[in-house]
């Protein structure tokens, strides 16, 4: 069986919404390349960018260390005062985040513009 | 004195010969020698001490080289000399690094002067200092480094020597690793056989005896031990907590986190507080000793079969499905978030009546992510199916029904999570 690249992601710092953009792509898993995600994340979030956008369009799967991933990252910018704004997450991350009651947290966003808007609006 | 009849050239073959045959003495010891052992420490040490007596130096170092996986870099793991246990001279990580990069020996009798020794920073008290790499299938596994040649430098006959040792001692030093290897690779397969073992004991042994009820239960761990478990909690004559959880993460950790849960779930269910709030200390628990990305969703209800009513919570975990006469299953979703993830979360809880032939299935997201050779998972609508189709069968088939489904799906491809089932029916 021929194995779906992991996790892809490209990030952005933006200082006006004190913010980190983060373009992710591929599988979300308990591989050592989401786990450097991760890290790189809280980095950004010592870093003074509180808030982090993740635009998941393109994430085609999430499994239960991804969403311990995305738990950390919420617990993370929460002690810190901010949040996690999560943009066009597909329907089978969404259901998943919906069954283990994470995603009444991570604030759905329609695109990374709300979220940013949303965030400036604390 | 040489006789007459001997001239120079014939006393140069001599002195050849009598070499050559010192030489072969000295493999031929090595070899029996370290053909005793399979200890490496100690055939690094008849190394050692066996090369320092051919070559007469001072001291002669055996270093091996980690292989680790992954590992940017390899690291010296291993010193031993033939006579004592602490050298007296050490390798400087560049000469680790020339001997990597060229793979040839190394002869120098003026490190001050001689390149590339002259920019290396070696100890003071280094004379002179032979250096042959220990090679297996051209990588370099080892360096065997002589210093200080005793009355003089070291010359190209204690080069060809050493590096004659080197060649005959690589390829025993690797068999040791590797034997070395396997007893550390059986030793950790003894532990996770009995790290199977507990986990398997920790489940329950045996479907409940509840009095108007049929209820089993199955838990199949994708690798050796599982992060997923279910338990039976007999509360007292009339009220069972039964409870189905799933930690994040696969294999050995999972497992342990498994059943730190279960043992606080136990403890707290005994308590016989509202499942909320039982959940809600599991919840703080959890947070307090594991790390943010660790987490668990777990359900937990109390059935009580004087009032037919399960109280339950459902933190974060797949929906349960309760089965009532013709209708749709409905689903068990009152909770709240998975448990590890925040250090107070306010949990709620609901109750769920049930009527004669009623069922009720709980399931890890084994069950429904599991995918056949095209990826496509088992999903829920074809649980769903499979169980109204076997609605009538006793709690433990319907199981066995469903994980034969299930396994007949995935064909021959591995699973990738654990499959916990427990299905509870009120008898009619």
């Amino acid at each position: 069986m021929s194995r779906k690249p992991c996790l892809r992601s490209e990030r952005v710092r933006d200082d006006k919404h004190k913010a980190v953009i983060c373009q992710m792509c591929g599988r979300l898993i308990g591989s050592p390349v989401c786990y450097e995600f991760l890290e790189d994340i809280r980095e950004d979030i010592k870093a003074g960018y509180l808030n982090v956008v993740l635009q998941m369009e393109s994430v085609e799967w999430v499994n239960s260390t991804g969403v311990g991933i995305l738990a950390s990252i919420y617990t993370s910018t929460k002690n810190q005062g901010g949040a996690v704004y999560v943009v066009s997450a597909p329907d089978r991350v969404e259901s998943l985040l919906q069954t283990v009651q994470l995603w009444q947290f991570l604030n759905p966003c329609e695109s990374i513009e709300a979220a940013l808007q949303q965030a400036a609006d604390g | 004195m040489v006789p007459e009849h001997i001239t120079a050239a014939d006393d140069s073959e001599i002195q050849k010969l009598r070499r050559a045959v010192e030489e072969l003495s000295v493999l031929n010891d090595l070899a029996r020698a370290i053909g005793t052992s399979y200890e490496p420490d100690q055939i690094i040490r008849i190394i050692a001490e066996r090369a320092a007596r051919a070559v007469q130096a001072e001291e002669v170092s055996v270093y091996l080289i980690a292989r680790e996986v992954g590992a940017s870099a390899e690291t010296v793991i291993r010193v031993i000399r033939g006579d004592e246990q602490t050298p007296r001279y050490h390798l400087k990580q560049d000469l680790e690094g020339w001997m990597h990069h060229h793979k040839r020996p190394l002869l120098c009798n003026d490190p001050r002067t001689d390149e590339p020794l002259a920019k290396m920073d070696l100890d003071d008290s280094i004379e002179s200092l032979l250096c042959v790499p220990l090679l297996i299938r051209a990588e370099l596994t080892g360096l065997l480094l002589a210093f200080n040649k005793r009355g003089g430098g070291f010359g190209a006959e204690d080069q060809r020597l050493l590096t004659i040792i080197g060649a005959q001692s690589a390829q025993v030093l690797e068999t040791a690793r590797l034997v070395e290897e396997e007893k550390a690779a059986v030793a950790i397969r003894e532990e996770i056989k009995l790290a199977e073992r507990i986990q398997l004991e920790l489940l329950p042994q045996g479907p409940p005896t509840i009095a108007g009820y049929d209820a089993a239960g199955v838990s199949i761990p994708a690798q050796k031990v599982g992060g997923d478990y279910f338990d039976f909690i007999e509360l007292d004559e009339f009220r069972f907590g039964i409870c189905l959880g799933d930690v994040s993460g696969k294999g050995l950790p999972a497992s342990l986190l498994m059943a730190n849960l279960q043992a606080t779930l136990r403890g707290q269910a005994l308590q016989d507080g509202p499942c909320r709030d039982c959940l809600a200390w599991c919840n703080r628990l959890l947070f307090r000793s594991t790390a943010p990305e660790k987490f668990a969703t777990l359900f937990y209800s109390v059935l009580d079969t004087r009032l037919n009513a399960m109280t339950y919570c459902n933190a974060g975990h797949e929906q349960p499905l309760h089965f009532c006469g013709d209708e749709p299953p409905a689903r068990l979703g009152t909770g709240g978030l998975m448990v590890g993830v925040l250090d107070d979360f306010a949990y709620q809880d609901d109750v769920c009546l049930l009527a004669p032939g009623d069922l009720v299935v709980i399931y890890s997201d084994g069950v429904t992510d599991m995918v056949d050779a095209a990826e496509q998972p088992f999903g829920e609508d074809r649980l769903i199916e499979l169980i109204t189709a076997h609605r009538e069968l006793p709690a433990a088939a319907l199981i066995a029904a469903i994980v034969a489904a299930v396994q007949d799906h995935a064909g021959d491809v591995p699973p990738l999570d654990d499959v916990t089932l427990v299905a509870i029916r009120r008898l009619p």
